[in-house]
């Protein structure tokens, strides 16, 4: 893939040593000289010390034929601007990605079209809550806009999972559904007809309205 | 007419002066304080200390019931977010932005946002000042080659 990073901050810079080395083409964009000749120096020559949002420069990085394009400036207002501004440079192919520096800010953002986006914030609290998690149910993604969850659980003993197959659990007439079970460490590809067992981790997309429910499934008494 | 301008450096003090002049209710907000001073003396609207994209500074600046908003900060891309805020979340009926780069103004203006480019406005302003001075006052010097 051809990926254009906007920004050469802590975030940026990281991501353009990743994604070189799985092999993509990047050209990273940073604004100040400075920043942007030591990124040089580390980088070679991937990276443009001019300012992404300037119209010129995203053209000259060579946005007409990029696939991605990653805005993760410390400005939200220019993570947005460098998104808007991605759509009809490159007539629609590239796909945007933008990060959020101020919570407050992501309905501006969804307002605006741009529905990709990493909230660090975000990020920081559902590690936490992974970390802390006292009742074995974990927010893995949130897939808000279709309004699905992404939820790891651990199946309770005596709960109604245990000892339950998917389909006693009426998973499917929800829409709900198994993606992977994790027994003893080993991944199992969930049968509608195999049946859970107490201290099964299981991870599945559900409604976001249905996690009560799930809950009280799953983990039981 | 209640109108917002966002931005008080000289063009968005300019701006906030002349339609305070006009007998329209003015607010005018910008990051720094210090900017205010460059209001005339008799300059009759308010001023808010904030930000141009934070929603809740428009709040507080009355967009609700807002008919215009003029983004004027030296940041093309909060103007261009606020105006979208003004329009799209609020309604306000009219929302202009100055942006500097003449190619995100081309842009903004083909995906409907009105926006000013002081840059373009610049050149073309020289190249009329410069045509006027060539057909009629002083003779162009010729270069031999």
């Amino acid at each position: 893939m051809y990926i254009i990073i906007a920004g050469g901050g802590k975030v940026g810079t990281q991501l353009a040593r990743d994604l070189i080395i799985d092999g993509h083409e990047v050209t990273i964009l940073e604004a100040n000289p400075a920043k942007a000749s030591s990124l040089e120096d580390e980088l070679g020559a991937v990276v443009l010390g001019h300012d992404a949002s300037e119209g010129r420069w995203l053209i000259e990085a060579g946005i007409a034929r990029a696939d991605l394009v990653i805005a993760v400036t410390g400005h939200d207002e220019d993570n947005i601007i460098i998104c808007q501004m991605a759509e009809p440079l490159s007539e629609g192919k590239a796909r945007t990605i933008a990060r959020i520096n101020n919570p407050k800010n992501s309905d501006t953002f969804r307002l605006l079209g741009i529905e990709a986006l990493v909230d660090a914030t975000d990020l920081v609290m559902s590690m936490i809550e992974r970390d802390v998690s006292t009742d074995s149910v974990v927010h893995l993604m949130r897939l808000q806009s279709a309004g699905l969850e992404l939820i790891e659980m651990t199946v309770g003993h005596r709960s109604s999972a245990d000892g339950a197959t998917p389909d006693d659990l009426g998973l499917s007439e929800r829409g709900a559904r198994i993606c992977v079970v994790l027994r003893d460490h080993k991944p199992l590809l969930p049968l509608a007809t195999a049946r859970l067992q107490a201290g099964d981790s299981v991870i599945l997309v559900a409604q976001t309205e249905d996690e009560v429910e799930l809950r009280r499934q799953f983990l039981g008494p | 007419m209640y109108a917002i301008v966002v931005g008080c450096g000289r063009a968005g003090a300019d701006v906030a002066n002349r339609l305070s002049a006009g007998n329209h209710a003015v607010v005018v907000i910008d990051n720094d304080r210090t900017s205010f001073s460059r209001l005339a003396l008799d300059f009759d609207g308010t001023t808010l200390v904030g930000h141009a994209i934070d929603v809740d500074c428009l709040l507080s600046a009355g967009i609700e019931r807002a008919d215009l908003l003029i983004a004027t900060t030296y940041g093309d891309n909060s103007n261009l977010t606020a105006v979208q805020i003004a329009r799209k979340q609020f309604g306000v009926d009219r929302a202009i932005a100055r942006v500097k780069d003449p190619v995100r103004a081309r842009l903004f203006g083909d995906l409907g946002v009105e926006t000013l480019s002081s840059t373009t406005l610049v050149g073309q302003a020289f190249d009329h000042l410069l045509d006027q001075t060539h057909t009629s006052s002083t003779p162009v010097p010729q270069t031999e080659d």
